[in-house]
């Protein structure tokens, strides 16, 4: 299955919100949507959601429009919350059945979730004596437990401890494997380098970049050589002496030494020379930039983005 | 419609199983129950006057300055048998009867002062004390036969006109209403009406209220059409409601009959429950219709607000317009006249007609067409306010901060067709 957004435009009164967005996702596949605050990512996740519709463009599934109720979505909203003074089971009994799940297979599934995320002594609950980790965790099986063919994650690290991080990152990778289209939108870049294959970049309404985190990070140059050292002193001399005529320059970064090239085809060169004659090293690699430098490049201006995140 | 249903149910359980909820209820019916069975219970235990164990008669000192003491009290016990009263003659002045009464010698004094007058000694005078009523028209009784009798008629005669009585029979025409009959369970039944509208609309704006401040609503509004959400919630509020009107009524009525012979003498009581079975089926009419289009505008509004605090100002508006309506209805019930002008506008108004309307119907005169008109106005814009509400229910639910204003929801209503 192939989950296609295209050209999405929506406006909320005399506020553009989404620029036109394009993106697609498959099965079997994790796709990142990121951005700042109020880049339009809950918007957009609203509109597949169709809880309001777009002012244009489409959203389509393997070319074909796409419509809710031809496929089950699991959905972890990031403003979770669900009725604090009712039973935990219950509660998710009635969301089940909400989503068109009879009852029997409902609480199967939701007990399978329960049990798999560790909750069953919680089930019977009210789900305000429940902990915030533990309600994220409730939010999850209410995600899951309909066997969507889609899951919508929404920042869904927010809140878990490591071990239960670790549980959810079990489940995301059982998720993918299972060849459900995984939509993940979190600030935590390093969970989005950790599973997305693909992600899309939102900066102010509109797609910054998207496309395979591998390719993005090949798109940058590779004229940086990262050299790690047990003396990153006398190999920054060693660099700006005998070096100095291949690089632009070289810097220091937490024991690091940074030496960018001027032209990309004298790595091998340099690479030597260190081997050689510079001092004892440990390793040497040519730099790639990590997703978090990617994401401040690409959508940390200075331009504030204005206005609430829930539009 | 399976949505509608799953919602319908979800909500009716969840008012069912709250405890406040229960706890209400049977309170009430409790309540009712033990006030209806009372007569019996107090007759059981032989609290009050109860027929089988007479009280202490009522001892009554009589003295007399224009006959014989002694003669006239033989004369009242036998004229007041069964009733209690124990006359004894005594020579006393006034004074001295005071004195006799205070220290608790006897219960009460009375002082004949002329044929038609006297003078009665209390400590206190009970609320439902009918000994001066009862002791005049023996006094009348006795004299008009007195003086007849000096006119030579016979004793039989003067004992046919004393007992002879009139038989009157009201014919009420058209729509008009026996008001004074209907006064009573006209105003419990505006009363009810008004709690129970009031409070199960006010049920359906907490707890959107509540769905959104939990932030649960993003959850459901993507598992569940909006329609289907809001409809639920109010049609499973308004069961609720019902049924526990139903339930309280229900009981009052089944108490009522099963202690009906202790109430054949109490007007007021069999005044309410001698209530014409069209007015009950107005009653639930009115309430279906006044709560739907109530709680749908407390739906509509409620989704408006992020914060439950909020809430109350929210739906003051609409709640001030049906406590006018319920002042309109108590002073009008009040001044005798349901029919005047403010009343039939209100009587027409959909928000403020369920109560109007209603209350017109019991106790005033209205034509049938008026009283159907009237309720095609108040369906009509039920349906309208509930569209209306859905519509903003839609817009309202993911909208946090600030409650919108009236501006604003116009525009956003528009731009969202």
């Amino acid at each position: 299955m192939v989950f296609q957004i295209e050209d999405i435009h929506k406006s909320f009164g005399k506020k553009q919100v989404l620029k036109g967005i394009d993106f697609s996702a498959q099965s079997g596949q994790a796709f990142g949507l990121l951005g700042r605050n109020g880049a339009g990512k809950t918007t957009t996740i609203r509109i597949i959601m169709n809880v309001f519709p777009a002012d244009s463009g489409s959203v389509l599934l393997d070319g074909a429009p796409f419509s809710k109720s031809g496929l089950q979505i699991g959905y972890l909203p990031e403003e979770h919350g669900l009725y604090p003074k009712i039973k935990v089971r219950e509660q998710l009994i009635y969301l089940a059945e909400l989503r068109g799940v009879s009852g029997k297979k409902a609480k199967q599934s939701i007990d399978y979730w329960v049990a798999r995320l560790g909750m069953q002594e919680y089930a019977n609950r009210k789900l305000d004596t429940l902990s915030k980790g533990n309600q994220q965790k409730i939010q999850l099986v209410a995600a899951l437990m309909a066997d969507p063919a889609m899951v919508i994650l929404d920042e869904p690290f927010s809140g878990l401890d490591p071990v239960n991080a670790a549980l959810l990152k079990d489940v995301v990778k059982e998720l993918i494997e299972k060849g459900k289209i995984v939509l993940f939108s979190s600030h935590q870049m390093s969970y989005v380098e950790e599973f997305c294959d693909a992600i899309a970049i939102l900066h102010e309404g509109k797609i910054a970049l998207s496309g395979s985190i591998q390719q993005i990070k090949r798109s940058y140059d590779r004229r940086t050589l990262v050299v790690r050292s047990l003396q990153p002193g006398p190999l920054l001399d060693f660099a700006n002496g005998t070096l100095g005529g291949y690089l632009q320059s070289a810097e220091m970064r937490k024991n690091q030494v940074f030496l960018h090239m001027k032209e990309e085809n004298c790595k091998a060169q340099v690479i030597e020379i260190l081997a050689k004659e510079g001092p004892e090293i440990d390793s040497v690699a040519v730099y790639e930039p990590s997703l978090n430098d990617i994401f401040v490049q690409t959508a940390g201006d200075d331009n504030e983005t204005k206005g609430g995140e829930a539009v | 419609m399976r949505q509608l249903g799953i919602v319908f149910r979800f909500e009716l359980l969840g008012y069912l199983k709250r405890k406040s909820f229960i706890i209400l209820t049977l309170a009430l019916v409790l309540i009712v129950a033990v006030v209806l069975t009372w007569p019996r219970i107090s007759a059981m235990l032989g609290i009050g006057q109860g027929a089988e164990t007479p009280d202490e008669p009522e001892r009554i000192a009589l003295s007399s300055k224009v006959g014989d003491a002694r003669q006239a009290a033989d004369l009242f016990t036998q004229a007041f048998e069964g009733q209690n009263y124990l006359f004894e003659p005594l020579e006393a002045t006034l004074p001295e009867l005071e004195g006799l009464v205070e220290n608790e010698e006897y219960d009460s004094a009375v002082q004949l002062t002329g044929p038609l007058s006297y003078t009665r000694v209390v400590r206190s005078i009970g609320m439902y004390d009918s000994f001066d009523e009862a002791f005049s028209e023996m006094l009348l009784s006795q004299f008009q036969a007195a003086t007849m009798a000096e006119y030579g008629v016979p004793a039989e005669e003067i004992e046919q006109t004393l007992a002879a009585q009139t038989e009157v029979e009201t014919v009420t025409v058209g729509s008009g209403k026996d008001q004074f009959r209907n006064f009573i369970y006209t105003y419990i039944l505006v009363f009810l009406l008004y709690f129970a509208i009031l409070m199960y609309g006010q049920f359906v704006a907490s707890s959107v209220a509540t769905e959104k401040s939990t932030r649960a609503m993003e959850l459901l509004i993507t598992s569940a059409r909006p329609n289907s959400l809001m409809f639920g919630k109010v049609l499973g509020a308004g069961c609720a409601g019902l049924l526990q009107l139903v339930l309280i009524l229900g009981t009052a009525f089944l108490f009522y009959n099963l202690n009906h012979t202790y109430y054949q003498d109490n007007y007021i009581v069999q005044s309410i429950f001698g209530i014409p079975a069209e007015m009950l089926l107005y009653t639930f009419l009115f309430f279906i219709l006044g709560f739907f289009i109530y709680a749908f505008l407390y739906a509509g509004l409620a989704s408006l607000v992020s914060r439950m605090e909020d809430l109350s100002t929210a739906i003051m508006p609409i709640t001030y317009l049906f406590i006018i309506a319920f002042i309109v209805v108590m002073f009008s019930m009040g001044s005798g006249n349901v029919d005047n002008l403010a009343m039939v506008i209100c009587s027409y108004v959909p928000l403020t007609s369920p109560m109007a309307m209603f209350t017109r119907i019991a106790m005033g005169d209205v034509a049938g067409w008026k009283i159907a008109l009237s309720v095609v106005i108040l369906l009509l814009s039920t349906i309208g306010a509930g569209v209306l509400s859905a519509n903003i229910y839609r817009l309202g639910v993911l909208l946090y901060g600030n409650p919108p204003k009236p501006k604003e929801i116009l525009r956003l209503l528009k731009s969202n067709k």
